[in-house]
């Protein structure tokens, strides 16, 4: 349950087959959603007919999904992909049992037979489970939409057709260029939830990014590079950012990484930038500080609040709603997520909890209760995970390297993590050698592993330049759910970390 | 319930759309999760889903949809045009597959796994946490997970032809937690399968429990050079993320592959030889037709170490003036097809994995890896971290041992590097593989 595979930046050539029933939808493979608009009084029916049919407590959760995305690749435009889906979740709990059933048919005989399956789900694991208790939550009625200007689905096809595809084309104007992929994607997320106790919560969320990836080189020695920006807004994202600028940097990148070397394997200190720190905080401590994974026993944070478990450099704080990450008011149970401080100055003060969670540790709920979609149940999911900033310069945290590796994410692909057993793994971009504090010659891309325990303690200088990202193409995947996370950092110094190369 | 095709077909014809292809796919699945002493979640999910690619000459949509009726798949079908209309022309494009293959008739739908009864299901996870439990006092059952899945898939197009393939799935996931002298270790077994008489959960629990308690005794080495031994799992899970994606025929045409010009060339030893192969009975990619509802079929990708063929779907196949070679895969019923192997099995050799260990002077074994897909298919380089692992010492396990990245040169593995390839196949999804020995690997460590 705890195995986790996070695949948040550059999700891309990633395709891992876990089928239709496990699987992982990350990438250009799109998810979802409506033309009609949702029945809002279906929610009440539901309430009170499973409340009828012998449920104690029962929450709702309708969704709308939406998803376009464009892909140009080699001057083509290969796909242009909408989805729009639609469906209802209904958990019950019967003599304090839990039953989850969902439907992507909303008419009413098939929804009525979903909380029939949710009650009869119940009732007969009561043999074998446990009760489930949820942390008691306020009721709340609220209606959110996440800022944007331009409602990127009302924007004229052709237009975006055009962007794209002249985008792509601008890669192969760089030296070694072979091949380019460009994809555009928008996002429309609209969750309703509602509850026995007498909350109607409604969110609305718009994300919209650009993937770009150049592969260079000559005689049979390629390498690529990717780089990619989304943010929570409407098309204004699109009309706003300099792709050009990126795509001529990651073309550039490619074609001089083809002709770079692998390091030599083994221990190193690294500085990592900003755009990678979060990936190695997601991994190396993001999972294991997840309420679930503690509960279990099958995280090595377990039973360490109030320990030193990073230097006195490291604070971590899990974030709802925060400049550049994803939009997460509220989470999947009706709880508002509020700013959540995992780590302090180096000291464990909490861990991600979910209403049933927070009671199992005896903790209270921080909103982190997360479903991919309706169709599950939610688990303990980060939010917007990140590092807080202390005061070094980047040419401070340099400086004192004698002999390192700098490194970037253009070109990383994700990371994973085994929270038990403390071993995690990311992959990284274009990265250069640093000797005597300044930036030498540039090595491959490779994998970066550590023991969630010992790598935090090995920071000593935290950057001042915070930067958090999200991404409409990847996502953060656990228990075969993929769900939207934020995660960032500033330029972070790691003493020791190992580093696989030649 | 039951969308009039007709009636969408009619409606195609009416707005002048030159070609237009339809998925349909019905999925019914059950999920119970355990957590440690206890069954805790059970989840029942039923989804209908539509799919289309159309068609304007060379200009192109696809769209897909949640639907209730057939109203609701020509609301779509309306969506799609318009965006299809303003499509810039694909040049490559030719036309949808004209034959599709009969209904499918591999062996992946099991009747008794479709209609499973949420209780046995129950059972299962039940006594798989009371086998861990009861394995030994150090360890205990962490997680473990069922999902057991049902589908029916019709495709079809304006040719007036049409095919379906019905299939079930299980999935199933035991995780173990051991505790020694304040040393903690945790281990994930999981596979997949078409029926459930398949899943042997006894076995693999006490598995789980065992290699948990091995993890918490497990130690990092220093970076080395030393011979490999992977599991075959984990073998398939490299060729998954390497070899895989380097021959599709999308990565071919679009510079994406080592592989590109390398048909008929020796791409690795004599002893490699890779098949794909969609009809081995209750495998994960078995299928008769693919998700264009084109025919497969069995096929050498590497023969004594030439590579023979990439893998098409019809797209693909057309660019180039050949047939498609059945593997059309769609990520979603409405995504766009691409080219992906059905099984992809690294053909059996005749050690036993003991053979391979006692002939192993310095090595490691490798029985679990994390960040495996982290590996680049572009440039060929491996990468994945030993999560559990054992030392071997002049033909003998010493310790179990973690935190370990293996770099490489897949190709130079290949071609130069495998010493030893054993039998008995074991598969992570689509790709199987049988132990091999790579000998001359960096293992970066402390």
């Amino acid at each position: 349950m705890w195995r986790s595979i996070d695949n948040m930046l550059f999700p891309y050539l990633w395709i891992l087959l876990l089928d239709k029933f496990n699987y992982i939808y990350l990438t250009l493979f799109y998810p979802v959603i409506a033309f009609t608009t949702l029945d809002l009084g279906l929610i009440d029916r539901v309430l009170s007919e499973a409340e009828k049919r012998g449920a104690s407590y029962v929450d709702v959760r309708l969704q709308e999904y939406r998803f376009e995305a464009l892909s140009a690749d080699n001057r083509v435009l290969k796909t242009y992909t909408s989805s729009i889906r639609r469906g209802l979740g209904v958990r019950v709990l019967v003599d304090g049992y839990q039953g989850y059933a969902s439907t992507s048919n909303l008419s009413w005989s098939s929804i009525s037979q979903a909380i029939d399956r949710a009650i009869a789900l119940a009732k007969a694991s009561r043999e074998k489970s446990a009760k489930i208790e949820l942390a008691e939550t306020p009721s709340i009625k609220e209606k959110l939409v996440s800022p944007y200007k331009v409602d990127p689905f009302t924007v004229d096809p052709s237009e975006k057709a055009r962007l794209v595809l002249e985008l792509n084309k601008e890669a192969f104007s760089y030296e070694g260029v072979k091949s380019a992929i460009t994809n555009m994607g928008f996002l429309l997320d609209r969750r309703i939830y509602a509850s026995s106790n007498g909350s109607l919560i409604d969110v609305t969320v718009r994300l919209t990014g650009l993937v770009h990836m150049s592969v260079a080189g000559e005689n049979g020695r390629m390498e690529r590079i990717m780089d990619t920006r989304s943010r929570v807004a409407g098309y204004e994202f699109i009309k706003e950012t300099d792709w050009r600028d990126m795509i001529g940097t990651v073309s550039k990148l490619a074609y001089e990484a083809s002709k770079a070397q692998t390091p030599r394997a083994g221990p190193y200190t690294v500085v990592l930038a900003p755009d990678i720190v979060g990936l190695l905080l997601h991994e190396a401590f993001g999972h294991a500080s997840e309420g679930d994974g503690v509960d279990a026993g099958a995280s090595v944070l377990a039973g360490r609040l109030g320990e030193k478990v990073a230097s006195e450099h490291v604070t971590i704080i899990d974030e709802g709603v925060v400049e550049g990450g994803y939009y997460h008011p509220y989470d999947d149970e009706g709880v508002r997520k509020e700013k959540t401080i995992i780590v302090e100055n180096g000291v464990l003060k909490n861990y991600l909890t979910s209403r049933h969670i927070a009671v199992r540790l005896g903790l209270k709920p921080t909103g982190n209760g997360r479903a991919e979609d309706y169709r599950y149940l939610p688990l303990v999911r980060q939010t917007n995970y990140y590092l807080a900033p202390r005061d070094y310069k980047l040419e401070e945290i340099l400086e004192d390297v004698r002999e390192g590796i700098y490194i970037t994410a253009k070109g990383a692909a994700g990371g994973e993590v085994n929270p038990g057993t403390g071993t995690f793994t990311f992959g990284t971009g274009a990265s250069w050698m640093i000797r005597n504090g300044e930036l030498g010659e540039m090595v491959r891309g490779v994998s970066l592993s550590g023991m969630i325990l010992e790598v935090l303690k090995e920071v000593d200088a935290v950057g001042r330049d915070l930067e958090i990202r999200t991404s409409v193409f990847g996502g953060c995947g656990k228990n075969g759910q993929m769900v939207k996370v934020g995660f960032g950092g500033p330029h972070v110094r790691v003493k020791k970390i190992i580093v696989g190369g030649r | 319930m039951r969308i009039d095709l007709d009636k969408v077909f009619a409606r195609a014809e009416k707005l002048g759309v030159s070609e237009l292809e339809v998925v349909l796919q019905e999925n019914k699945q059950l999920d119970i999760s355990g957590v440690k002493d206890r069954v805790e979640s059970t989840r029942y999910v039923a989804e209908y889903y539509l799919g289309y690619r159309l068609l304007y000459g060379k200009k192109k949509a696809t769209y897909g949809a949640t639907i209730t009726s057939t109203e609701d798949a020509l609301r779509v079908l309306e969506e799609t045009v318009k965006i299809a209309r303003i499509s810039p022309e694909d040049p490559y494009w030719k036309n949808l597959p004209r034959r599709l293959g009969p209904q499918s008739d591999a062996m992946i739908y099991d009747e008794h796994t479709g209609k499973l009864d949420p209780s046995e299901a129950i059972e299962i996870v039940s006594s798989s946490i009371d086998i861990v439990k009861d394995y030994d006092l150090r360890v205990s059952p962490v997680t473990v997970k069922l999902q057991v899945g049902g589908s029916e898939t019709l495709f079809a197009n304006n040719y007036g032809e049409e095919t379906s393939r019905k299939e079930t799935i299980v999935f199933y996931m035991v995780a173990a937690t051991a505790k020694e002298n304040g040393r903690e270790g945790t281990f994930y077994e999981y596979r997949w399968y078409r029926r459930l008489s398949d899943l042997n959960y006894h076995e693999l629990s006490r598995r789980a429990a065992k290699n948990a308690l091995d993890s918490a005794r497990a130690k990092q080495l220093e970076t080395m050079k030393a011979s490999v031994v992977f599991e075959g799992k984990i073998w398939a899970s490299i060729l998954s993320s390497l070899l895989l994606p380097a021959i599709t025929a999308d990565s071919i045409q679009e510079k994406r592959s080592p592989l590109i010009g390398k048909i008929g060339s020796q791409i690795a030893s004599d002893e490699v030889s890779v098949v794909d192969d969609p009809y081995i009975p209750w495998y994960y990619g078995s299928k008769s037709i693919d998700d264009e509802g084109v025919r497969t079929l069995r096929k050498h990708v590497i023969r004594k170490g030439v590579l023979e063929t990439y893998l098409y779907d019809h797209y693909t196949a057309s660019r180039e003036g050949r047939e498609s070679t059945g593997n059309a895969y769609r990520m979603q019923p409405w995504s766009n097809p691409r080219p992906w192997a059905t099984n992809l099995v690294f053909v059996e050799g005749s050690a036993s994995m003991d053979e391979i260990i006692s002939d192993t002077r310095r090595g490691i074994l490798v029985s679990e890896t994390i960040g495996q897909w982290l590996s680049n298919p572009v440039s060929g380089q491996l990468n994945a971290t030993i999560s559990h692992g054992y030392l071997i010492e002049n033909g003998e396990i010493k310790h179990p041992v973690k935190g370990m990245i293996v770099s490489a040169q897949f190709y130079e593995v290949l071609a130069e590097k495998i010493r030893v390839i054993g039998k008995d196949l074991e598969c992570y999804a689509n790709t199987c593989s049988p132990p091999i020995r790579v000998d001359d690997v960096t293992l970066a460590g402390r």
